[in-house]
Order: structure tokens, then C-alpha cells, then sequence
């Protein structure tokens, strides 16, 4: 498979990482399960869609300060992996085990037998767990990183330019779903797991009204004159970024109600982005946000709605664990889009990805948050 | 198609044509199977490789499925879906997660999904049943922090391993996974034989790839999709490197291309063939090689019967049948030319893995692809060139039965 790299943005990651080791005392770490975040993409600078689940999950990577990388895999691999991912019992770390500690990433995925074999092979390995500091490290993007998740940003945008087309009564929601990700694929980025590629949330339902419950009957749902569609697509371009887009539309004339929701959703985010800044933290932002919201009427915001983005779609800080009170800094990426609801209906989320300055998050996306009228 | 009185799974994904019965009947099979190996609950430890998350409970990607021997089964959601990972061991919060809003629809009553927990919370889980011998589903993924957990918790346990076990009863189809199948292979169908419409001289292969990705699409594919053609260039010169041709440059005749589907259907079961396609009269040394690629994989097939051979045994009487037409099968470590498959392209029997040396059942799925090699003397005596066809096979007890009704033979466009 040919493989590209972003010489400069491993290089900035590799910096990152040895500085984070200095500060440890620690010469080498162990990264464990790679399909979190796309650690391996990450480590690699490699330019490329996520590996399909669950091929990357037993994989692991050991780094070394002086920037060398040894690939392993901690299961017998299947027939076909073998002599590209060597396990640990068939490789030399004597150099990584030599009795100094050696750091882990995502210690809770280290497999039984890698850790009998360790104590074996190894007796005098010790694991410092650094995966809470990788993580705070791996949030904060280089310059060269936030260029490139611009630009996964722009093919978002170039992606909703097809939104009126492909949004059309007596669609049925399926293929509304389908064309969209085909249009990713055509722009490079392709759909082999639908969870981890180009993930797409699309709901109809007359507008005003909340959408049908699932599960629905086959073949779905079918887009009629009058719905409002919310569309939110979330997943990978090829260059190794992640991005996330959503708008709202209606196939007719805009409620009032409707647009007045659409306004508030909009207001919300562009609140929770001004807040955006370093020293905030996601949990305050999500009260601030929330007790505005429920001054006017709104339902409590209860969803992942404002979290890291980089070589994941979903990465930390999130709003839902114990990273929601990490400071913020600058360079952080940020999908926001709170979701805004009234009761009985669905919600309306104006979602794009933003960057943490020092004077509240840049929008990477040029899409307009507008409510579209088709 | 018509699948009227079913449900569409995560509202557009795909349809579900499993019903609450089958999906009891494996929880059975796998019960069963616990009492014949005297254990107590089944851990199923990364049940998204060979997709027993998707076989037991409709749903692709889980780190854990439980089956204790009465009562509720859980299907423990992916990490990578909700990576901080949540301490409720009650319910699934799906709040958590950017994709999956909606909870997962049970397939059955015995089923439950439940967050991704912590270690100490799945050995909760575990021990609340307390089983005196947890049998273990491919157990070389067990995480020393949970077999730490268990074991503190359930003193004096005992592990044994049910894998291929419960692989062997997996690849029996039912008939309803049969009829998944068959839809899968109806959809690829459909798209290939339209492709002598799709593949025009001065057309490229990256438009035909379009339409056939489009339509895999339209037609009820959904996540692992592979559909494609490549163009390997003029017949009588060594193909250009594994991919063949920039997908772009222009179809001329004289061509040879290959086409490949793997892919699932409606239902999410896969199935997957390839035939080779020429633009003009194919010569004779071109002819030979895919005549020859037909041969050795027609052979291998007709050893494909029931309690008859092992996997193994096939691969080693190819060999020998491909040599005495003065041929060589490929030698690779890893190429496992024949093996099953299900909600993913990849499941036991395989070839090169742990159930190679099982006598083979009826109802088992098999996908054969040997790989045989072309040699250009005239050109450099060192070129070999992969020549393959695809085809997966339903085994009966008359022998393989082909699903799709797609001759092997080369396709040639005018």
C-alpha cells in the first residue's frame, strides 16, 4: 500500500512526544491500541484514511526519543498480517526493557500475553502510565496540523455545495445518505466502516416536527416537500485530518418556529466558541451554555455536542468525561454544535470545527450558518 | 427486492432480515456448546474480528460480547465509539456517542448493549453469574487488566477456550443466512452484468468504479464495500504493478481488466467473486493464462465436499495439480486462498489459520481464489504474474454450489 507522510507535521508530533518524555524522565513509551484517536496515523504523520476497524486495535508502537518507531502487534495476527505487524515475543526490545520505566499509552489494552511475555523476557520492565499527558499533548495542534485540518475542513464545505442537489423529495433517506458518501469517496476519502470514515446523521421530518421513531420500516424514510432535513457529517479526508459539518434545511418554506430554533442553535454556538479560549474548560462552557438555553425553554443540552478534533473525529478534551475540565489552549481543534431542542421535537445543531486562540475559536469551516430554504 | 415487514437497522444503514428467532438460535448453538465444554459463561474477546459482534446480536462492533448460560446476554459497545469510556454498568448512554444517537434495537429479548466499561465493571458483569469456567472466544485478546479483575473476583476460576467451537457452528449457515447471501450475491449480479455497458474504449476504469461503487451503494451495501476494476493494460505485456493501469488513463482495446466484488448486500452478509474482462479477441497466450487460473480453481473446488477433506489437503492437491500443467500456485505465507465468509470477508474455515485441518460441513460458505502465475519468456524470463479467479460457494453434500451463476470464464468486449 503506498503510504505518504507530512514530513512536517511528524516532525512537530515527534517534538511534542520527546518533550513529553523529557519531562517524564522516560526515554521510550508504549502506545496501545492505535485505533483510539488514530494514534497511528498521528504517530506516523501519515497521510491517509483511518485504518478499518478492527484491523489497527492490537497493533501497538513503541517510541523511542531519539524519534525511531518499532511497530508491533500484541495478538497472532491473522494470516495475511504476519510479517508486516512482528509480535513482541519475536522482537529484540532488550534496549526499550532495560530496567529504566518506560511510559504507556491506553495501559487498559495491554494484552495478557504481551505482559506475561515482558515479565519473562524482561523481569525488570515498569510501566509509567503517561496517557493523560499524551493526550493533552496530542490536543494541541501545530501550526502545520491546523493548516491541514483547514483544508479537510474545506472539503466539508465543497461537500455541502451538493446538499441542495441531493436533497430532493421522494428521496428516500437512504440515498440522500448514500450520494453523500459516495461524494466523499469521489473527493477521497473512502466509507469502508461506516463509523469511522465519512459518518453521516441525517433525520427528516415535517418541519416542526420531531422525526419518525426508529426503528423504521423498510426502505426508510422518504423525503417529502415541507421536511426539514438536519444533516451532519462527520469522518476523514485523505490527508490524515478528520472534520465534522452539519446544517439544517427545508424542502419549502421555513416556519417561524423553525427559524427562530435554527437562530438559537447558532447563537449557542457562537457563544460556546467565544468561550473558547485558553484556561476555559468544556464543562463550563457546557453550563454557560445550557442555563442559556434552558432561560429560554430549551431542552439540557445531554450529548457529546463540543469536543477535539484532529487525526480523530472524536477526540479529547470531550464534554461527557473527566477531560471536559482540562484547560483549554490555543491550537486546540474543536468540533462545536450544541444541540438545541425544543420539547417533542428534534434538535437543530449548527456543527463546525473551530480552533482555540487566544481571543475565543477561529472557524476553519466557510460554510454559512444558515438555515437553508430549498 | 422486496422487504416489506422489515426493519431498517440505524434508520438508513441497511435492512434487517434476521429475525428475533435466528438470532435466539445462535445464543442457543453457543450454549449449547458451553454445556459440551462444561463452562459457564462465554466471553467473546474481540468479537469484531470474524464479526460474532454482528452474528450475535446485529450489530457490527463490540469489544465484548457475554453469554452466560441463562438469562441476559450484553453486547458491550467499542471503545473507539465512545473513547473516554463510562462507568454505568446499567444502560447504554448514547449521548455519549457522535454517531449512534438512537439506541441499538435488541435482535432479541436475550440481548442487552451496555457502554464500554471498565475492566473491573465487565468482571462485575461476569461474576454476578458466578461461572466456575468462563470459555473464551479467541482468547489471545484477553487485556491482562481484565483477567486480573475476573480472576480477583472469581477465585479459583477456570478459563478454557470454546474458539473453534463456536467458529466451526458459526460457519454452518441457516437458512435464513442463506438468504442473506443469495441477496448479496443478486446485487453483484445486477452489477456486473451491466458492465459491458459501463466499459467503453476511451472510458477509464475510474468512472466504471464509480458506477459500481454507487450502485453496491444503492443496492443495499453498506461499510466494507469493495467493488472495482483494474485495468492491468495490454494483454501481451507484464501488468503494470499490483493495481494495474492509472485508474484514469483511458480504456483502449486490447486491454485486459479484472473485476472484483467483495462486498455485503442487504442483510450485511458478504459475498465475493472476480472475472477478467478483455476489450478485443483475446490472444492465445493471454486466453491461456486465465484458461489456466480456471482450471486450478475449478479443481480445488470439485474437493470441496462435505466430512471429505481439510482446507490444508485442498491447498496441497492443488499445488500438485497446478504443477503437472507445468504451472505454479503461488507460495506465500498468508495467502489463505480459500476461507469463509459472513458480516465480513473474513471468517473460519481458513486456509493458513486455526480450523485449516477441519474436515469441512455442509452449509459452510467458501470463497476460493488460488492465484496462479503468467510468464513472459519472450519479455524477461523473471516476470511472474498473478492470475486469479474468485468465486464463493455454498458446500452442499453434492459438493460447492456457486451462489452467483457467473460463469468463470474470460469476458471478452467488442
Amino acid at each position: 500500500m503506498f503510504e505518504k507522510y507530512n514530513e512536517q507535521i511528524r516532525s512537530d508530533r515527534h517534538s511534542a512526544l520527546s518533550g513529553l518524555l523529557a519531562e517524564q524522565g522516560l526515554r521510550h513509551v508504549v502506545i496501545l491500541q492505535p485505533g483510539l484517536e488514530n494514534l497511528d496515523l498521528w504517530l506516523l504523520g501519515q497521510e491517509g484514511l483511518p485504518t478499518p476497524a478492527p484491523f489497527n486495535r492490537n497493533s501497538a508502537y513503541i517510541f523511542g526519543v531519539d524519534g525511531a518507531i518499532t511497530k508491533l502487534c500484541q495478538t497472532t495476527t491473522h494470516p495475511t498480517d504476519r510479517a508486516q505487524f512482528p509480535h513482541f515475543e519475536d522482537t529484540d526490545l532488550s534496549a526499550v526493557f532495560d530496567g529504566a520505566p518506560v511510559g504507556i499509552v491506553n495501559p487498559a489494552y495491554l494484552k495478557k500475553n504481551v505482559r506475561d511475555h515482558l515479565a519473562k523476557a524482561y523481569p525488570a520492565f515498569r510501566f509509567v502510565d503517561v496517557t493523560g499527558a499524551f493526550y493533552q499533548c496530542k490536543a494541541v495542534k501545530s501550526p502545520a496540523e491546523i493548516e491541514a485540518l483547514r483544508t479537510a475542513a474545506a472539503e466539508y464545505d465543497r461537500l455541502f455545495t451538493a446538499m441542495p442537489l441531493l436533497l430532493r423529495p421522494e428521496r428516500l433517506e437512504k440515498e440522500a445518505v448514500n450520494e453523500i458518501r459516495q461524494r466523499m469517496m469521489w473527493q477521497g476519502a473512502e466509507s469502508e466502516t461506516p463509523g469511522f470514515h465519512t459518518m453521516v446523521q441525517l433525520t427528516s421530518a415535517p418541519d416542526g416536527g420531531p422525526s419518525a421513531q426508529e426503528p423504521l420500516p423498510w426502505p426508510g424514510r422518504r423525503l417529502q416537500t415541507g421536511d426539514r432535513v438536519n444533516v451532519s457529517v462527520r469522518g476523514y479526508f485523505s490527508n490524515g485530518c478528520a472534520a465534522a459539518l452539519g446544517r439544517s434545511f427545508v424542502l419549502g418554506p421555513v416556519s417561524a418556529q423553525t427559524g427562530k430554533d435554527w437562530e438559537t442553535a447558532v447563537f449557542a454556538q457562537e457563544m460556546a466558541a467565544s468561550m473558547a479560549k485558553p484556561g476555559a474548560t468544556l464543562r463550563e462552557i457546557h453550563s454557560t451554555v445550557n442555563a442559556c438555553l434552558a432561560q429560554q425553554g430549551y431542552q439540557p443540552l445531554n450529548s457529546a455536542w463540543i469536543h477535539g478534533v484532529g487525526t480523530s473525529a472524536y477526540e479529547a478534551p470531550r464534554n461527557v468525561d473527566a477531560t471536559a475540565d482540562a484547560p483549554l489552549k490555543a491550537g486546540m481543534v474543536l468540533a462545536i454544535g450544541p444541540e438545541v431542542r425544543r420539547s417533542g421535537a428534534d434538535a437543530l445543531s449548527c456543527l463546525d470545527v473551530f480552533v482555540v486562540t487566544e481571543n475565543g475559536a477561529e472557524r476553519l469551516s466557510k460554510t454559512a450558518p444558515d438555515l437553508r430554504q430549498l | 427486492m422486496d422487504y416489506y415487514g422489515k426493519d431498517m437497522v440505524a434508520r438508513y444503514e441497511q435492512v434487517e432480515l434476521f429475525s428475533p428467532a435466528e438470532y435466539r438460535r445462535r445464543i442457543a448453538g453457543v450454549r449449547e456448546i458451553m454445556k459440551q465444554k462444561n463452562v459457564d459463561t462465554a466471553l467473546f474477546l474481540e468479537p469484531a474480528e470474524e464479526t460474532y459482534d454482528h452474528w450475535l446480536t446485529g450489530r457490527r462492533f463490540l469489544d465484548y460480547v457475554i453469554v452466560p448460560a441463562q438469562g441476559e446476554c450484553f453486547g458491550i459497545l467499542y471503545s473507539e465509539l465512545d473513547e473516554s469510556g463510562c462507568a454505568d454498568a446499567k444502560t447504554a448512554d448514547y449521548g455519549r456517542y457522535i454517531l449512534q444517537r438512537e439506541p441499538y434495537q435488541k435482535p432479541c429479548e436475550e440481548m442487552t448493549f451496555l457502554n464500554r466499561l471498565p475492566d473491573g465493571k465487565i468482571a462485575d458483569l461476569i461474576a454476578s453469574g458466578k461461572p466456575a469456567r468462563i470459555g473464551l472466544v479467541l482468547p489471545d485478546h484477553m487485556n491482562a487488566g481484565l483477567y486480573d479483575a475476573i480472576t480477583a473476583k472469581l477465585q479459583g476460576v477456570e478459563f478454557a477456550d470454546i474458539t473453534l467451537d463456536v467458529a466451526l457452528f458459526k460457519a454452518v449457515k441457516s437458512d435464513e443466512e442463506i438468504y442473506a447471501i443469495r441477496q448479496s450475491a443478486y446485487v453483484q449480479r445486477k452489477i456486473f452484468e451491466a458492465l459491458p455497458q459501463m466499459i467503453r474504449p476511451g472510458g477509464t476504469v475510474a468512472q466504471v468504479n464509480k458506477e459500481i461503487n454507487y450502485y453496491l451503494s444503492e443496492l443495499g451495501s453498506s461499510g466494507c464495500c469493495h467493488g472495482g476494476m483494474q485495468n492491468k493494460g495490454n494483454m501481451d505485456t507484464p501488468a503494470v504493478g499490483m493495481g494495474g493501469k492509472d485508474p484514469n488513463a483511458t480504456i483502449q482495446y486490447g486491454d485486459r481488466m479484472f473485476c472484483m466484488f467483495e462486498a455485503n448486500g442487504p442483510g450485511h452478509q458478504h459475498y465475493a467473486f472476480g472475472r477478467h474482462f478483455v476489450m478485443g479477441e483475446p490472444s492465445p497466450a493471454y486466453a491461456r493464462s486465465v484458461e489456466i487460473a480456471i482450471k486450478t480453481h475449478s479443481y480445488a473446488v470439485s474437493l470441496m465436499k462435505p466430512d471429505s477433506l481439510t482446507l490444508a489437503q485442498i491447498a496441497v492437491k492443488t499445488r500438485k495439480y497446478c504443477n503437472k500443467l507445468g504451472y505454479t500456485l503461488m507460495e506465500r505465507v498468508g495467502w489463505n486462498w480459500m476461507h469463509s465468509m459472513g458480516a465480513y470477508y473474513y471468517e473460519q474455515y481458513s486456509l493458513e489459520d486455526y480450523s485449516e485441518d477441519t474436515p469441512l460441513r455442509s452449509n459452510i460458505l467458501l470463497h476460493c481464489h488460488p492465484v496462479t502465475y503468467r510468464s513472459y519468456p519472450e519479455i524477461d524470463p523473471n516476470i511472474r504474474e498473478d492470475q486469479m479467479i474468485l468465486n464463493t460457494y455454498l458446500i452442499t453434500d453434492e459438493g460447492a454450489q456457486d451462489l452467483v451463476g457467473v460463469p468463470l470464464d474470460l469476458v471478452v468486449l467488442h
